[in-house]
């Protein structure tokens, strides 16, 4: 299948035709910022690097390379944001507070430990399963001291089917697809929950042995999955 | 640890599964590329959560938000350097204590090795009855001394070697005398018609006369006038009486 994608991290006189083949060693396809070292990945690893020289210029204080970075990375991070937090308000002010910490301490950043992307969003993570540890510890006291108080439920994903799905995101989710529902649903519980593997166990009323087999299973395949796309 | 074993952890790490031992455990193996790859791809499970475009004002408020004037590269070095500038400071002062300590240990060990020489000297004295005939004496205020409050807190002793007829005149607080004044010291011999000068005094000094007749003479302080008298003729200010 031949696509045209435009990629707008080049200037406009510079945009290229490629194929989705090649989209995937683009920036804008996700093996750039996993396998960014792999051999084929000359191309891809240009776009790793660019993240990576955006966060060494936005450490020098340059207010357009933030705006290129929270160009490529807002998108992804609010969507995971929304997804974890489920509350559109605090989604954004997650989103802001992980954008002004990416300001802040862009200079701590270090290429040798992970891509630009996977900083961020362990960062955005963090902080979303912080606030929803404390959310369930309010939630908890409430529903101790106040039941009828309790709120009847959220915006959770509304918006979800509006939007639209790009290379990267049909990846994973096309990788996602391929494990089985009971990895698939750890590693979500897991990763947009943030609960830990004795809370999931708990929840599904398995062992802790079989959760952590199949978050293991999960992972291991998830991760055959997207390298076998580039190999 | 084997690839197996290795491959769970990475995978379980990146979910955050793994407790301190397991962690250590990991992180101690050096599989640092490994440890990576499995964290990269739960990065990627971001992209697993359905796409939703933030509202188009939050990049413009989240610019505004940044500070209009940083130097964000030299504030983190500056957090960089810091534990670096603290060790600095601590060899620094680590240094200049050593010094002190170093410089106190030789005062002490100076200080040491001048008792120890008074020691030697107190008991060469001892032994050699040097102090044997050694008469001390405080003087006593005159009425002339006791009227004049500037001699109120004054101090004269003297210490007498009747073998060698000389003596140390010891004084404290003594004021200076008035213009076209001097004081002036006296041995008192009980055989003598009167008063011998040991001479004009303006601070702590040794002193000689002629042979007296006792080995407890008298000794007394008068104010003269400038260049001294052959016999007292100005008040008695210090005085103490033979044999006392």
């Amino acid at each position: 299948m031949v696509i045209t994608t435009l990629v707008p991290a080049f200037p406009p006189d510079l945009r290229i035709r490629t194929t989705l083949a090649d989209c995937v060693w683009n920036r804008l396809a996700f093996p750039a910022y996993i396998f960014g070292n792999m051999e084929k990945s000359s191309h891809s690893a240009a776009g790793a690097n660019d993240d990576e020289q955006l966060i060494v210029s936005i450490s020098q204080g340059d207010r357009s390379a933030f705006g290129t970075l929270y160009d490529r990375f807002s998108t992804p991070l609010y969507s995971l944001a929304l997804k974890m937090l489920g509350d559109d308000a605090e989604a954004q002010d997650l989103l802001q507070e992980v954008f002004l910490s990416v300001w802040n301490k862009a200079s701590t950043f270090r290429a040798d430990r992970g891509s630009a992307f996977s900083w961020v969003v362990t960062q955005l993570r963090n902080r979303a399963i912080d606030r929803i540890r404390s959310r369930r510890r309010r939630g908890e006291l409430l529903e101790a001291n106040a039941p009828d108080l309790m709120p009847v439920g959220s915006n959770q994903g509304s918006s979800a089917e509006n939007c639209e799905t790009n290379e990267r995101a049909r990846e994973v989710r096309s990788a996602m697809e391929q494990l089985s529902d009971d990895q698939r649903q750890v590693l979500r519980m897991a990763f947009f929950d943030g609960l830990t593997q004795a809370e999931i166990a708990q929840k599904l009323e398995e062992p802790l042995g079989t959760i952590k087999a199949r978050a293991h299973r999960g992972m291991a395949r998830l991760r055959t999955l997207l390298r076998s796309l580039h190999e | 640890m084997s690839s197996e074993r290795l491959n769970e952890l990475a995978a379980l790490h990146a979910l955050d599964f793994l407790d301190e031992a397991e962690k250590k455990e990991l992180l101690n193996s050096g599989e640092d590329e490994l440890i990576r790859d499995f964290a990269e791809t739960a990065a990627l499970l971001a992209y697993d959560a359905p796409e939703v475009p933030p509202s188009p004002a939050l990049k413009a408020q989240i610019m505004g938000r940044l500070p209009k004037h940083r130097a964000p590269s030299r504030i983190i070095a500056f957090t960089q350097w810091m534990p670096y500038a603290i060790a600095a400071c601590l060899m620094v002062l680590g240094i200049v204590q050593a010094q002190r300590i170093f410089v106190l240990k030789a005062h002490v060990r100076q200080m040491k090795a001048g008792l120890l020489a008074d020691d030697t000297e107190v008991n060469h004295l001892r032994t050699s009855n040097a102090l044997k005939d050694l008469r001390l004496a405080m003087l006593q205020e005159g009425a002339a001394a006791q009227a004049n409050a500037a001699y109120a807190s004054s101090h004269i002793m003297v210490a007498w070697d009747p073998a060698q007829h000389r003596g140390m005149l010891s004084m404290k607080n003594l004021p200076s005398p008035p213009t076209g004044h001097v004081y002036q010291l006296w041995v008192l011999d009980p055989k003598a018609q009167k008063p011998i000068s040991a001479g004009l005094i303006n601070e702590s000094r040794p002193f000689a006369v002629e042979p007296v007749s006792t080995s407890q003479p008298g000794f007394a302080i008068s104010l003269e006038p400038s260049g001294g008298m052959p016999a007292p003729t100005g008040p008695i200010l210090f005085a103490v009486a033979p044999g006392q």
